[in-house]
Parts: C-alpha cells; structure tokens; sequence
C-alpha cells in the first residue's frame, strides 16, 4: 500500500511541473511592458488578430467542405474499389502542412518546369506569369485545408454512417427530395460530428508556425517568434502567447460544446444502413470527388518530393544519416518518457477511486490543444528559473558555475513534448486500463496482493497494444514537431523537421525534399495504425 | 380499405414472402405477427411503397397503389408510417417533427394541425421540446403525431414498441389501441410479440415459412389455427397422439384421455378459415390440447405426474406426464399446488377440436 501512496506523490510532483509551463504563460500578463504592447497595437496586433481569425475559420471551411463532401458519398454509396478510397482520402494525415506548403512554392514557382510547361503549351513568353502566387494568407488557408480535411472525413463519415434508412425513409414518405433529405436531416443531425472535427482543424491551424512563417503571414504564433527572436522580448512573446491561448480555449469550447451536442443526439437507433450502388457515370464522378483531395494533399506533393529528392537534390550522405539518427534518438526517447508518464497518471487515476486523478489528466491533456510556441515559450521560461536557482545554489556553497543545465540541452525538448504530447499517450493508455475490467484486479489482488504483481503480470501485459500505439503516435508527432524543436533544441541540434524548414526557407526547396519525405514516410506509420484500427472496428 | 391480392415479395426473381389475400377493414387495426426475418418490415415497406413487391396487387381506399401496370410513389399513396425506432430528428423540436411532412400547405393551416395532432396525442404542451427530453412514450406518441400529421388514409407501423421497456410495453400497446380506435385510423402494425399482437388487433397476420399462413381474429388464431405451424406459435400447447374410431355411425379421435367426437365440438365457433381435413377411420392423428383444456378434477380416473410448474400468480401451468408418457400443459388456480413428482387427477375439456 505504501508503495502506491509513493506513485501518487510522484504523480502530483510530475502533474505540476508539467502544468507549470501553461502557468507561466498566462500569468506573464501580469506584468505588462506597456511600452512594446503600444507598439505592437499601432503596428502588426491588428494583422496578428485578423489573420489568424481567418486562417483557423479559413481553414476550418475548408477541411468541413472537402471532409464533410468525402464523408457523405464513403458513407451513402457503394462503388468500385472503395476500399482503395477510404485508404487514400486519410493519407494527407501524414503530410505536414509546412512540407506542403514549400512543396506546392517550388512546384508553380515562376521558373518551375510545370510554369514552363503551361507557357509552353499555350506559347506564352517566358515573361509571363500563369500559375497564382500561394505564398499569402489564402495560400496558407487552402494548404491547411488539404492536409487537416480527413479529421472532418472521420468524424463526419462515422456521423453519416450512423444514420439509418429509416431516416431517409420517413424523408421519402413525406414527399422530400434526396438534396432536401441532406440538408434537413443528413447535415444537422451530423452537425455535432462535423463542428467537432472543424474545431480540431482550428487548433491545428492557430498551432501552425511552419507553413505562416514560410508563407510570410503575420499569425499569432509567427508574432510570438519574431517578438522573441526579433526583438529579443521574451516577455511579450509570452503575453502574445497566451492571447493565442485564449483563442484556442474559445476553439476547446466550442469543440466540447458540440460534443455535449452530440451527446443529445444519441439515440438507440437500430443501425440498418444500406449503400446505394453506384455505376457508369456516378461511379466516375463519385471517384474524381473523392481523388481530388488526397491527389492534393498528398500525391502530387509527395511525387514532388520524391522527384527532387532522388533526380535533383545532390545528396548528403553523411549529414542526412547524422539528422536521421537524431530525429529517431530524440523522437524514441521521448516516447518512451511521455508514455511511461502516461501508464503512470493513468494507473494513479485508476487506482484511487476519488476523481481529483482523473480531473488531473484531463487538465494535463490541455498541453495538446496549445501550440508548440506557447509551450515553449513557457517551458523556457520555467527552465530558464531553474538553471538560475541552481546556479546561484551551487555558487553561494560551491562556488561553482555549471551555466545552463537544462534550458540548453535535451531535457527542455523532453519537458516541452512531455507538455504537448503527454495527452496522445494519456488517451491511449486510459483507453486501454479502461477496457481492464476493475473485476480483474479485484480477482488478482484476490490471488495475490501485491500491488506490482498486478501491474507487471496483468496490467502491461493486457495494456501491451495501448502502449505499443502510444509510443508510435508519439514517436511521430515528436518526429513532425516543428516550432518547439526549433526554438528550444540545443546548438548544432537538428532534426529532420527543422532541417527541412531550415532548408526551404533559405530557399532550398530541392535539398529540402530527402528530410521532408522522410517525415512523411514515417508519418504513414500511425496512418496505417489508424486504418487497420478503423477496418478492425468495422468487421 | 387495404385489399392485398396474390402479392409476392422477394428479389432477384426469387419470392421471399407469398400473400395470398389479406383485407382490412377501415377503422380496424390489423397485426402482422412473425419470428424475425419472415418478411414483416419488407411487407410494411411494400405497402407505403418505399419498396415495390415482384408481383400482385395492392388497393388502399378502392384505389390502385400497385399492380402489374401501375406503382404509385410513396409520397403519394397517403400512407403514414411510425419506424422501428421511431426515428425522430434529435435535431428538431416536437412541432418541427410533426411539420416534416406538412410541406405542401400554407403556414396558417400547418400550425393549426400541428396544434390538432400534438392534442390528440396529449403532446399540446411539449410542442417546443427536443425528443431527448421526452420519455420513450412520449417519443411514440411524436412520432405517431407526425406520421398523422398529414392525414394518411392508413397507418403503418415497424415494430412500435421494441425501443421501448419492456415493462412499459403491454400497457402501452393497449393504449395505443384506444388511441388509434378514438381516432378511428385504420392501422397495420408488426410486431414479432402475440401479447402485443392480442392487446391491439381486430385482426392479425401470421406470417411464417414463407407465407402469410392465416388471417383472422386473435380468437380464430388460438382456437382455430389453420396448421401445426400456427397452432405451435400462436399461444401454449401440445398435442396428443390420437386414433380415428367409429362408434353409433360418429367419428371419434380416441385419445389416452378422451374419446373426443368429431360432431360434436368442433363446428360450433369454427370460422371456414380451417378446413377440417377428411378423416377415414384407423387414421392416426394430432390432436391439439391447449392448457386450458386439461381440468384439474380429483375424481377423475386419468391421473397425471407433475413434470414441472411454473407458479403465474392467480394460476400455475404444470407440464404433465400422462399414463402414455405424453405430456400435456394444465393451467390450474394456484390453490391446487403440487410439487414436482405428485399426481392429480386431470380430465379433456375439449371445445375446439382441432386436429391435423
């Protein structure tokens, strides 16, 4: 019993320092600098706002547009090779939208051979400037769109799927057409599903710094970094980051308000759905819809990437297998941390029958609806208190200087992921102790009451494919990171997300492309977890 | 009001359910009882015309919905239906449920029958409600409201009752029978439950292998089942093995408890549903025993072991054992309690004969 009550101390002292980062930032308001806040409203705050406002709704329209459309056929029809569809619409989940981004840049730049091409075939002088420029704001909101759009098809697709003939039915009966049906049954009974799944993109978009950055649009996080970086403020980055945290509670909000939403709508439907079929000409159209945005979002980029990468690009051998071994050291052994953490506040909340734990890991999976900016912000600004104590300890008794322990090392990164990451664990591992009847333990501690007995002969054993998809999740969201590991990693640190920013932002693109498509392979990883779990669920 | 002709349904050319002919009167309330999977729900589909049958023919109201040259969509058969589940829109409120299918008329008239149906079924004051702050009857009644809403001339319903408690069931299905009789719609219900099907039909539907087996009042279900197959699934019973004899020029089935003759007690309530098959004399026969045709008699010559009981309160059913080895169902006033293992006198009540 003892050796329970000590996990739990762990728990609350590990719980803390995790939440602190979050602390820091919000109470940095306290102490405003009047003076650069005057000059931030008279100049870029205005843009700061409105940008991002746009950028999140932008985006939000889009994916709901591309996702909620994909959804409706997947779940209503029946067709020709669907299955190779239901694969393909998820595969942008594994395009980084920063890598899209400066992929889409290179592929209509004014001298790219697809420029070229169109000048050609509609002799046009070389002069001429066919293909738009996407490096704006609307750039951003289109890109965003074509990589966050499957979070609105899985959850849309799932809504419509639970719809039953009967509904379409008593449409039928009551002299309603087939579009009157969508729009006054299909769609608001799948409202809650759909706004959730454009919430989730909105985070996604106000965390983005790659893609607003290269693009040059003036967003919340890209004023936090030029704050920090440009004008060496770091007290103003914090209190413009936890703005941009207010925005996304506001996101949080509507995103569990429609998840309350959707809980009224639940209803003991016998679940009797049948898909039309569909041949000829409805089959061609219905395919064409449902390519187009995984044709964008990840095909013609990814064929980009891969043409550069092995035709073009002239290949540094010796310095991708150092990035490469990096990314991977990092990346594993932050999982590794953040999952062991997880099994720990998980097994806590478990283990005490009073909800204060699990309220804890609920506020701890806050960490994954901030942007990495903000978390670093904080996380910095905790270290930076740390190594300064530490410091002046070791001085006042040892006369001795060790400088900067953590801010400037690995452990911030660990400590910033663990902030960020600690919920894509957490949800795994809870799911997976959930599905662990508490009868079972009440029966093994029956036989046996040792409290590690019943962790490491039955729990783990049981939570084996919890822990498993857990540290591939977080493995590769360690791996995409970008804005955190940028600001936070130590000197001469790189990984393959920062070298490919690095890259393409000095105007690189084609040296660029062996990181990036790198990380997107890698990022098939969890797409293929999530489409064998979907196929499992399904049969 | 529904007239169903030599209807077949089925796909692929392959007839899945046969209908030989099947009326209903206006006003009346008609059941279609089955196991699950005989066909009930597609027949109800068949009739609102959501699907259409292989062959045969369909009249509601003297008109045509259905026959080989003609197919009525359903929009325009006027037929209301109340699904399996109900199938409320979670997303509107009572009155905008009940509004779906008022499209056609102008705003004034919409609300006032909105207004009408929402009192007929006792919802006046929920009108502004969700479905999800309704209770599961409360819910039935919406979605009767809005099947009604646009004055269909028959009512279907899909299982009215399976999302519901079961405890709630009878009582309801009762009441839905008084509700729909004050309204005077005539209405085809499915359902796979007999107490349901007893508590609400003027008449009802066995479906079966098949086919639509008979058509008749509950009564003539019970008491006069046209075959084995019906006389099994409709109530509780058993049969006895029985012998064709003749005496003073009658027929009689001799049984191990009774000679039972075959003038005597089977015309009497017999409906010309069930044809008395032709008996000829030495013939070996089942004669169907329900339980309310053994009596508890403790003079009687015939005594019967108590194979099991099963205590209902005011009566308890014992499955018997009799000299033969046959056994046989007795529901006796619980006041003659036996054990397992006792015997009692019993004798042959027989007022419908039915044999096959």
């Amino acid at each position: 019993m003892n050796g329970f009550n000590w996990i739990k101390i762990f728990a609350v002292i590990f719980a803390s320092i995790l939440i602190l980062p979050l602390f820091s930032v919000l109470f940095s308001v306290f102490s405003p600098d009047l003076d650069t806040w005057q000059h931030l409203i008279d100049t870029v705050l205005v843009d700061y706002i409105t940008n991002s406002v746009v950028l999140a709704l932008g985006s939000a329209t889009g994916a709901i547009l591309l996702g909620t459309t994909t959804g409706y056929v997947m779940a209503n029809y029946q067709f020709a090779a669907k299955a190779i569809l239901q694969i393909v619409l998820l595969l942008p989940l594994a395009m980084p939208a920063y890598i899209i981004a400066y992929t889409y840049t290179g592929l209509m730049d004014f001298g790219s051979p697809l420029h070229q091409l169109i000048r050609d075939v509609f002799s046009l002088p070389s002069t001429v400037s066919v293909l738009p420029d996407i490096r704006h704001l609307s750039g951003a909101v289109v890109m965003m769109s074509l990589v966050l759009y499957p979070y609105v098809y899985l959850l849309s697709y799932a809504a419509f799927k639970s719809q039953p003939d009967a509904l379409q039915n008593v449409s039928t009966l009551a002299g309603k057409s087939s579009l009157s049906h969508i729009f006054n049954v299909a769609l608001p009974m799948a409202r809650p599903a759909i706004l959730t799944g454009g919430a989730l993109v909105m985070m996604e978009a106000l965390a983005d710094y790659g893609t607003v950055a290269y693009f040059g649009v003036n967003t919340f996080s890209a004023g936090i970094y030029r704050t920090w970086f440009g004008m060496g403020n770091r007290e103003v980055a914090a209190q413009l980051a936890s703005a941009l945290c207010l925005f996304v509670f506001l996101v949080l909000i509507l995103e569990k308000y429609s998840r309350k939403d959707a809980r009224r709508y639940v209803n003991n439907l016998a679940n009797k759905k049948t898909t039309r079929e569909v041949t000829g000409k409805g089959l061609v159209f219905i395919w064409l819809l449902c390519l187009l945005p995984p044709l964008f979002g990840f095909f013609i980029p990814s064929i980009q990437l891969l043409y550069w990468a092995v035709f073009t690009s002239e290949a540094d051998t010796q310095g991708f297998s150092n990035l490469l071994g990096n990314t991977l050291y990092l990346s594993a052994l932050a999982a590794f941390i953040i999952v062991a953490l997880a099994l720990m506040f998980s097994y806590v909340a478990r283990m005490t029958s009073a909800n204060h734990f699990s309220r804890l890991n609920q506020l701890l999976s806050l960490g994954y609806a901030l942007p990495g900016l903000v978390i670093a912000v904080g996380v910095i600004s905790i270290s930076g208190w740390a190594d300064r104590q530490f410091n002046m300890f070791t001085i006042s008794w040892f006369d001795f200087r060790p400088g900067l322990i953590i801010s400037g090392s690995i452990t911030i990164l660990l400590f910033a992921y663990s902030v960020r990451y600690l919920s894509v664990a957490l949800q795994n591992t809870e799911n997976g102790f959930a599905r662990i009847s508490l009868q079972t333990d009440a029966a093994a501690l029956n036989l046996n009451p040792s409290r590690w007995h019943l962790l490491s002969r039955i729990h783990l054993p049981l939570l084996r494919p919890s822990i498993l998809s857990a540290m591939l999740l977080v493995f590769v969201d360690v791996l995409k990171e970008l804005p955190a590991t940028l600001v936070l990693r130590p000197f001469n640190f790189n990984t393959l997300a920062v070298r490919a920013y690095e890259l393409a932002s000095d105007e690189r693109l084609i040296d660029a492309a062996l990181p990036a498509i790198a990380i997107v392979g890698v990022g098939l990883l969890p797409v293929c977890l999530l489409i064998y779990q979907l196929e499992r669920r399904s049969t | 009001m529904l007239t169903i002709q030599n209807l077949n349904l089925g796909y692929d050319n392959k007839t899945v359910l046969r209908i030989d002919d099947l009326q209903l009167n206006k006003g009346d309330i008609g059941c279609v009882l089955g196991p699950s999977g005989s066909g009930k729900s597609s027949f109800l589909h068949v009739v609102s015309g959501i699907n259409s049958p292989m062959s045969g023919s369909i009249h509601l109201n003297q008109r045509i919905v259905f026959d080989a040259e003609v197919n009525v969509p359903a929009s325009d058969r006027a037929v209301g239906m109340v699904f399996q589940d109900l199938c409320l829109f979670p997303h509107m409120t009572v009155a905008q449920n009940v509004a779906y299918g008022l499209h056609s008329i102008v705003k004034a008239a919409r609300d006032s029958r909105i207004e009408e149906v929402l009192s007929l079924v006792e919802l006046s004051d929920f009108a502004s409600r969700f479905p999800y702050e309704l209770s599961g009857g409360q819910q039935q009644r919406v979605a009767i409201a809005r099947a009604l809403a646009p004055r269909p001339e028959i009512l279907l319903m899909d299982e009215p009752f399976s999302s519901l408690d079961p405890s709630l069931r009878e009582q309801l299905a009762s009441d839905l029978r008084v509700l729909l009789k004050k309204l005077g719609i005539t209405a085809l219900i499915v359902t796979h439950d007999q107490q349901e099907a007893f508590a609400m039909a003027d008449k009802i539907a066995v479906f079966a292998d098949g086919k639509c087996q008979q058509w008749g009042s509950a009564y003539d279900l019970y008491h006069t089942p046209v075959n084995q197959d019906v006389a099994t699934f409709i109530g509780e019973g058993t049969f006895l093995k029985g012998q064709v004899v003749e005496k003073d020029g009658n027929l009689y089935i001799s049984t191990a408890l009774a000679e039972l003759n075959t003038q005597e007690v089977t015309t009497a309530n017999t409906i010309d549903a069930r044809e008395t098959p032709k008996l000829s004399i030495g013939e070996t026969v089942s004669v169907l025993v329900r339980p309310d045709d053994i009596l508890h008699r403790d003079k009687s010559a015939h005594k019967a072991t108590v194979v099991n009981r099963q205590f209902r309160g005011a009566h308890i059913m014992y499955t018997l054992a009799i000299s033969n080895g046959d056994e046989v169902l007795c529901l006796a006033p619980s006041h003659h309690d036996h054990q397992i293992g006792e015997a009692f006198g019993i004798s042959l009540d027989v007022q419908h004969l039915i044999y096959f």
